[in-house]
């Protein structure tokens, strides 16, 4: 039995340059300082020219000296592979350096209340109010409660040990399966440079999310059906099951992403190959991971269907759709929440986004023309999608789809570029052809393609980092800052910590989208849909309006936050949903008299109050026992002005 | 080399143990730090690993990297698993079920590792 390439074979003439892996950590080290100070500063209120140049030279730091010596001639795959694992681990520190001591994305709420429920309960599919899709997909809450379990650490910290492990794993084996698909390391590095580029990967990926645990463990599952296809005996299919199985319980995408993936591979294989072990293994995994993801949607996740299609991607496609035919306007790119994106980063991005369609023809071209592999077929027919999957962030709600599959079309868009970037670093153009370069030039004459390679990969690296989180979002916010946040405030959080203490876990709360987040994991309330409970904020009195919605929604409190009247919502541009007045295209900040009527109302208690932030019992109006239209006169206005 | 494999197995297979323990009596604080971390990132896979593949199929770099993507997918398939039946997801079943199938399978590796190291 032939035993494949699939570890990184060192070149015979280049060994592990301690030297220059010492150079670069400490590059990278640097880079995550100066990113601290960064994000420090910004917590203190900085001004945001200063602290974003911080920021900015951080990253460069971290990006350029990895990209520059990974993709340099005669280095050890083993170096360039360890570099990947030390770029993908940095751009995660990176991210936690803004959120050190708790989660603070908006998709971390969701899952650190999964695992606060398994925790508390010992199950899973408990109710979750933030996203009741994610109850149902338990993989990463179950797993971090367990962690959590055995270790005795807090739910923040083993969430971040288990991303973290996550993303050694998707980093070292998208490099090894992206070296099989080119047959080549520099390649390989190449493709993990352009993968680390994708808009998503410095800051969303990093979240503690179900999705960043389901894709590195469907890397694994690819690299390692390409690694044991050949060996004999049930061994790979028992560990690629367990592993598939473990995606299919973690997210949905991910999972028929997976089976999809495995198709293809299975089809190129049939196509190209015909025949033999592998195809049979492929077909039969591509089987149980179609088979696993379908069952798991339709037999337990019911509600993920409506949450998949007729929430997310069929409304998605048709506005694109009427975008692109003209029906409706397209979206006003780089503007949210009243601010606009610094002109250089409007170019940088757009720079990017012209960087890889210019050389994605090339690529493809040079692609094609390799030996007929099927893992390359894959990538090729991957990347071909990228420049479609760009047309939905015309659309208003287009973004979701538009970002969130840069996350799968990099791994194919890497893989035909970092064919290209190997290419270009090692042939010269003479007058009629390309050539290789002559070993004894090579030193010289590559160093220039080299530095050239590395700062198109930086470049566009920088394009999808501006491309992928709104300027404002990517530096910790200042407390209590001047306009309406985009971030839970520290005040929120002791309100609801205070509700869960005083009240108990699993009230009906009604709140802002931002602070609901808070109450539903610090508070572990119940908060109800903001879908249906921004009329009775937004109404000018205690109508019937107000009192049919609490009725209907059984909200019993309700937590007024006064810092709305003092701006527009940023992005994605609403204080409750996208179904408010107004949504999307704000021009003026709440109105102060529509919280005001919570006060003066004769059927509300205030329970709490800061100045900002107030709590309103409103169970007398919820159980009908008082009805505010026919009670007595208005109490003192008590509203902090 | 078998050596070298067999004693790793037997420290697996130790550690697994003393998780199970752990799990059930007072112990230091950072002992439960490291027995958690080792049972649901590395253990679990490696005594997997060496149980299926007990020869030099894969090389050490392979066999780390393959340990923490199947110890890491193993914890969750254990951890949905215990959080749908009675018994619950708890610190106890939780480290007795990783812990067995870390133990059941480091000592079939062990035989393995031995047998296709005389073949």
């Amino acid at each position: 039995m032939t035993r494949p390439v699939a570890w990184p074979q060192g070149h015979e003439d280049s060994h592990i340059q301690f030297k220059w892996v010492s150079l670069v950590a400490l590059c990278t080290a640097m880079g995550l300082g100066s990113v601290a100070i960064a994000d420090a500063a910004s917590r203190q209120g900085g001004d945001y020219v200063i602290t974003s140049v911080f920021f900015w030279v951080g990253l460069l730091l971290i990006f350029a000296p990895i990209a520059f010596r990974i993709l340099s001639n005669n280095v050890h795959p083993h170096e360039q592979l360890a570099l990947v694992v030390l770029l993908g681990v940095a751009l995660y520190v990176a991210k936690l350096l803004g959120s050190p001591d708790a989660f603070t994305g908006t998709d971390e709420y969701v899952h650190l209340r999964n695992t606060q429920d398994i925790l508390r309960t010992q199950h899973v599919f408990n109710s979750n109010p933030l996203l009741p899709t994610a109850a149902f997909y338990p993989g990463l809450g179950a797993a971090t409660a367990g962690l959590a379990d055995l270790t005795g650490l807090s739910p923040f910290v083993s969430g971040v040990l288990i991303i973290g492990a996550g993303r050694i794993l998707i980093s070292a084996c998208f490099f090894l399966v992206a070296e099989r698909a080119t047959g080549s390391a520099r390649a390989a590095a190449g493709a993990s440079l352009v993968y680390a580029a994708n808009p998503l990967f410095l800051f969303w990926s990093s979240t503690f999310a179900y999705e960043n645990l389901a894709l590195p463990l469907a890397a694994f599952v690819i690299w390692w059906l390409g690694r044991v296809r050949q060996e004999a005996g049930p061994g790979p299919q028992i560990v690629a099951t367990v592993a598939i199985v473990a995606v299919t319980v973690t997210h949905h995408v991910a999972g028929f992403a997976l089976a999809a993936l495995l198709s293809a591979w299975w089809l190129a294989e049939l196509v190209i190959r015909r025949s033999g072990a592998e195809l049979r293994n492929v077909g039969f995994m591509a089987a149980v991971a179609g088979v696993s993801a379908l069952s798991w949607l339709l037999l337990v996740a019911k509600p993920a269907q409506s949450y998949l299609f007729t929430n997310n991607l069929v409304p998605e496609l048709q506005q694109t759709v009427s975008v692109l035919t003209g029906r409706t306007p397209p979206r006003h790119l780089f503007t949210s929440g009243g601010h606009v994106s610094p002109a250089w980063e409007i170019v940088a991005s757009f720079g990017a986004i012209s960087v890889l369609l210019l050389a994605l023809p090339l690529a493809l071209y040079l692609a094609w023309t390799q030996r007929p592999r099927p893992a390359l077929a894959v990538a090729i027919s991957v990347a071909v999608i990228y420049p479609f999957t760009l047309l939905p962030r015309l659309a208003p709600s287009g973004v979701a789809i538009s970002g969130r599959s840069s996350e799968y079309v990099f791994a194919g868009l890497g893989c035909v570029l970092g064919l290209l970037t190997a290419e270009a670093t090692w042939w010269r153009r003479t007058r009629r052809r390309l050539r290789p370069v002559p070993a004894a030039r090579t030193r010289w004459f590559g160093w220039r393609w080299v530095a050239v390679a590395a700062a198109l990969t930086t470049f566009v690296f920088v394009g999808g980092v501006t491309i992928g989180t709104a300027f404002y979002e990517r530096l910790p916010e200042s407390a209590n800052p001047p306009g309406y946040p985009w971030s839970v405030q520290p005040d929120v959080v002791s309100a609801s910590q205070w509700s869960r203490d005083q009240l108990g876990i699993n009230q009906r709360f009604a709140a802002n989208w931002i602070d609901a987040s808070a109450l539903a994991t610090y508070g572990e309330q119940d908060t109800v849909n903001e879908n249906y409970i921004w009329p009775i904020f937004f109404a000018d009195t205690m109508d019937a309006t107000v009192v049919q919605s609490i009725r209907s929604t059984g909200v019993r409190y309700l937590l007024v936050d006064w810092r709305m009247i003092r701006g527009v919502p940023p992005t994605p541009g609403y204080y409750f949903s996208p179904y408010e007045p107004h949504a999307g295209n704000y021009k003026q900040a709440f109105s102060a008299g529509a919280l005001q009527k919570f006060a003066s109302a004769a059927c509300t208690r205030l329970i709490y109050d800061t100045g900002s932030i107030q709590i309103f019992d409103v169970t007398l109006i919820e159980n009908g026992s008082c009805v505010p239209a026919l009670s007595g006169a208005a109490r003192n206005d008590r509203s902090p002005g | 080399m078998k050596r070298r494999r067999l004693l790793l197995l037997s420290g697996t297979g130790l550690a697994a143990a003393l998780t199970v323990v752990a799990a059930n009596v007072p112990v230091p604080q950072a002992l439960r730090i490291a027995l958690g971390v080792l049972i649901v990132f590395v253990l679990p896979g490696f005594a997997i690993l060496c149980a299926l593949f007990p020869g030099p199929q894969l090389s050490p770099g392979e066999r780390l990297l393959a340990s923490v993507g199947t110890s890491l997918a193993m914890t969750v398939y254990v951890s949905v698993l215990l959080g749908t039946t009675p018994m619950g997801l708890s610190q106890e079943w939780l480290a007795l079920t990783l812990g067995a199938t870390t133990i059941a399978a480091s000592v079939l590796a062990g035989i393995r590792t031995r047998y296709a190291d005389e073949a």
